[in-house]
């Protein structure tokens, strides 16, 4: 508890000396180089959007694109230049494989069974983004890139029966992209990435079930998203 | 907050509280088939020939209900609740007799020095591990949940469960479990006596070594 109340007044007073510097420089140095905004001055944005994936590693057990995804997340300027933006972002998506019936074998034991390899993935990050225009433009491109942690639930579902490992990894997302408004400094805009998914998510699913599973080593997706952003001030 | 940020944040809240799973139609549409063989004790190393085999008769143990039978024996020929399961016994123990036959063996009664008996019976309701142990005599049961084990959670299963016991060698003064087959889930089969039967097939020819 004592460790988790120190790092909250880390983040805290990260989060005071943002907004401190950003009011400063808006405030009482008009004359610094900063950004001039011909309307509403925006400084975070939400955003929630649909993400498409595909897995590039195990193969063996789901190698189908996957359109279940969504992504939730939030960004906040972080300084008078208005290019970086930081923030944070959820992550869900659902992968899923079905095998038609085949028989298993191992020692003298066989299953013949068909089954659906599912994989839950749930992921948090912490994002910095860089965009290359001023954000009251139609069209922003951007490079962010995403660390954090992700959690992944593989299940085997055949019949009634089931069988399901979860293992926690770490995440590093880099992600390349464009905020796309339908006029200049819009509230409403549209974002369409790309990202790859690096995470050292392991599981050893052969250790609880050797219907055609194995050893799960480091989930790495690639994903495209295209979602709905609310800019806010 | 403002109202336009739980615009976005209510559907992603649905989003993350998912978990879509198969549609049980779908999962259910065939049996799991499971057998497993004594390596060191069994077709292997002995030969066979006879077998018995209590066709149009099934042992069927329940241990849930008051509404439905509990431990009894289940034939066409029974009435009230020993004719519960209606022509089943007959259609998977006729099945069972065929595919020793084709294996080369030839049924006899109990009483005429059989090599083998066929023992068949039914358990209904109970929670069983995935990790199907060898386990002569008797059958596994258990229940995990969490990060890095296997779970199961099943409210009604049952389970048809075919054995051959070895009657010439015995393993601790009793007769040597040989082969053991576990088909299920047959609560949940939509067409049991047909996937039944295909079960059975199935369970015969991933067992190659039941030969004469």
């Amino acid at each position: 508890m004592k460790h988790f109340l120190i790092f909250f007044l880390l983040i805290a007073s990260c989060y005071v000396e943002v907004n401190g510097q950003y009011y400063f420089d808006r405030t009482k140095n008009p004359d610094k180089n900063t950004t001039q905004k011909t309307g509403r001055d925006f400084d975070q944005f939400y955003f929630l959007g649909w993400d498409t994936n595909t897995p590039l590693s195990n193969a063996s057990y789901i190698s189908q694109a996957s359109s279940l995804g969504t992504k939730l997340g939030i960004r906040k300027r972080l300084n008078n230049i208005d290019r970086l933006w930081a923030g944070a972002e959820l992550g869900w998506a659902v992968y899923k494989q079905y095998f038609p019936s085949q028989t298993f074998v191992k020692g003298t034991q066989s299953v013949t069974t068909d089954l659906y390899n599912y994989a839950y993935n749930y992921s948090l990050a912490a994002n910095l983004d860089y965009y290359f225009m001023p954000m009251e433009k139609r069209l922003v491109p951007y490079v962010g890139l995403g660390i954090g942690a992700a959690y992944d639930n593989f299940t085997q579902y055949y019949n009634v029966y089931g069988a399901k490992t979860g293992t926690f990894g770490f995440l590093a997302r880099p992600e390349v992209g464009i905020l796309i408004g339908l006029k200049e400094n819009s509230s409403w805009r549209i974002k369409a990435a790309y990202h790859f998914d690096y995470s050292t998510n392991a599981a050893n699913l052969s250790g609880n079930n050797f219907i055609g599973a194995s050893n799960y080593k480091n989930f790495i997706n690639t994903g495209f998203q295209v979602g709905l952003v609310k800019m806010a001030w | 907050m403002k109202k336009n940020q739980f615009i976005l944040l209510l559907p992603s809240l649905v989003f993350f509280a998912c978990q879509p799973k198969p549609n049980l139609n779908e999962l259910v549409k065939n049996l799991v088939v499971t057998t497993d063989y004594d390596k060191s004790n069994g077709f292997l190393q002995n030969s066979y020939s006879t077998y018995t085999l209590q066709v149009d008769t099934i042992k069927y143990f329940n241990y849930s209900s008051n509404y439905y039978p509990a431990d009894t024996l289940q034939c066409v020929a029974c009435t009230g609740n020993n004719k519960y399961f209606d022509n089943y016994p007959t259609t998977i123990t006729s099945e069972i007799k065929n595919k020793l036959d084709a294996a080369g063996f030839t049924k006899v009664g109990a009483k005429q020095n059989p090599d083998l008996k066929v023992y068949v019976f039914i358990i209904e309701n109970y929670s069983v591990s995935q990790s199907y142990n060898y386990n002569p005599y008797g059958y596994g049961y258990g229940y995990g949940y969490g990060s890095g084990y296997t779970s199961i959670s099943v409210s009604d299963q049952a389970n048809l469960y075919i054995q051959l016991f070895d009657l010439k060698h015995f393993y601790k003064s009793k007769p040597n479990l040989v082969w053991s087959c576990n088909i299920g889930d047959l609560v949940s089969s939509p067409t049991l006596t047909s996937l039944t039967t295909k079960a059975i097939d199935q369970a015969f020819a991933q067992s190659g070594y039941i030969k004469k």
